[in-house]
Formats: C-alpha cells, structure tokens, sequence
C-alpha cells in the first residue's frame, strides 16, 4: 500500500533524476554553485569605483624634500584590479558559453537521434532503437523546460 | 560581440523549442504503437520482479540473525557473512530495480518504489552495527 510518505520519497527520486539528466546533459563542466548574478553585478560596479579612485590618486607626493613618484604604484594596483574584474566577468561568460555548448550538443543529439524512428519491435536491433528513441523523448521532456528556464538569465 | 551573443541564444531558444516539439509531438505520436507494446512487455517483466522482490524479502526476514540467543566466535562468523550475503543480494537486486525505474520512466509508467529492498538495505545496516556490539561484548 502506498503512503504520503512513499509518495513523497517518489517526488524527491524523480526530482533528483531530472537534475541528473541536466547534470549529465546541459551542466557538463558547468559551475552551478556561485553567488547570484546581483551579488556579481555588485562586486563589479565596487572593483570599477575602486579603479576610478586608484586612477585619480596624485601622481607624486612631497615629502619635505622627497618627491614620492607614485605611478609604478598605481599601474600595478591598476593592473591588480582589472585582473579582479576580468576574473569575474571572464567566470559568467566562460560558464554560459559552457552551457550554450551544451545546449547546442543537447539539440544536435535530439534531432540526429529522432531521425529514424523503428517501424517494429521485432529484431533486437529495433528493439535497441525504440530505446534510444524513447530515452531521447524522455531526456527532452526531463530537461526542456528547465533548459528554456536558464536561457533567459543567460541575457 | 554582444549582440551576437544575444542572436545565438534566441536561436537556441527557439531551435530547442522546435526540436521539443517535432520529439514529443509527430515522432511520439508514431512510435505509440511500439511503446504501448514495449510497455505491456515491460509490465510482465515489473510483475515478475515484483514477486522476486515480495519472495527475497520474506527470506531475508525468515534467515538474517535478527536475535542473539548465545554467542560464540562461530555465531558471530556465521552472522557476519549472512549480512554480508544479503547485503551483495540486496545491491543486485536494487541494480535491476533501478534498470526497471528507468524503463518506467522511458515508456511512462507509473514508477515502483520497491520499498521492500529499501527496508532490506536500512535492516542490514542495523544489523551489522548490532552485531558489531555483539562481537564486541563477547570479546
């Protein structure tokens, strides 16, 4: 006799299966814990005012009598903070590329893959082709509309 | 660079949706026939395996030391390669129950839990680390 609990152990397996599916098809070598794209955005904006700040800062100082050439300095803390924000901007673009690549093999393998469909399943051969036909239905209705879901943040 | 960008995700949008489409709407439709028959195959096999599963759980419980009357270097032997036993039938077992999840969901049926084998694998645990305190104590 099923329960409550039996079917709700059901959703959580099903769950996990069609993140397996995304896991193995559309997040291959994909990033998928990071902070959100606000939190990036912020981190962005911040680094750039920094870099403003750093470009405005006096390009020698006197000392008394010791003028203090701070270019080399400011250069290099330049130099630091453009490699911070590439290190992030560089991140988002080389995920979603990742993700778009996958896509992309995703749509190949479906349209090869339903292009012959079996007229029976007599031979074993047929048999094996009704399966990869039937696993390519299953992975497009695991994975569609999660897929689509990730398109538009993608922008 | 941008714009591109953009071109090549409208592109994938719609060429996913298309692909959705042409997959879940004229080649399902056509293949209905085999899956239906595939499926009442399936089914016979899911039936079979369900008295397998109903059958290894009865003679797990009527065998595994589920009680310890007297205890001796032999009994506890004995007991650990029981476990061990059915813990190797057990996997085998949840492997096939696996193979036929995923031919369920292939073919849209409705999906077995085999609870059973789930009730073998918590027990089997349970009684290992029983029978750990029992080696234990008799040291």
């Amino acid at each position: 006799m099923r329960t409550g609990a039996d079917d709700e152990d059901q959703k959580i397996e099903e769950e996990q299966d069609s993140f397996n599916w995304m896991a193995t098809k559309i997040l291959k070598g994909v990033v998928t814990r990071y902070p959100t794209l606000d939190v990036f955005d912020e981190k962005i904006a911040h680094l750039t005012v920094v870099k403003k700040q750093i470009s405005e800062m006096k390009q020698s100082v006197d000392i008394g009598w010791l003028r203090v050439n701070s270019v080399p300095l400011i250069k290099e803390l330049e130099k630091t903070i453009d490699n911070w924000i590439k290190a992030h901007t560089e991140f988002l673009l080389h995920n979603t590329m990742r993700q778009i690549q996958n896509i992309n093999q995703f749509i190949t393998d479906i349209s090869e893959g339903i292009k012959v469909v079996p007229k029976s399943n007599e031979s074993e051969a047929e048999k094996a082709q009704l399966m990869a036909v039937m696993t390519h239905l299953r992975d497009v209705k695991m994975i569609k509309e999660k897929t689509l879901e990730q398109i538009d943040p993608m922008k | 660079m941008d714009e591109d960008f953009l071109v090549t995700l409208e592109t994938n949008k719609s060429q996913l949706k298309e692909v959705s489409e042409k997959a879940l709407g004229p080649v399902k439709e056509s293949i209905l026939p085999l899956q239906n028959q595939e499926a009442q195959n399936i089914k016979g096999r899911l039936a079979r395996f369900g008295v397998v599963v109903q059958e290894f759980r009865i003679k797990f419980q009527n065998t595994l030391p589920y009680h310890v009357a007297e205890t001796s270097q032999e009994i506890i032997d004995g007991a650990y390669n029981m476990i061990s036993a059915f813990y190797i039938e057990t996997c085998k077992l949840e492997e096939e129950a696996r193979e036929l999840n995923n031919l369920e969901t292939l073919f849209d049926l409705q999906r077995s839990s085999y609870k059973q084998l789930k009730d073998c694998k918590s027990e089997l645990i349970s009684l290992k680390e029983m029978w750990d305190l029992v080696a234990l104590i008799d040291m």
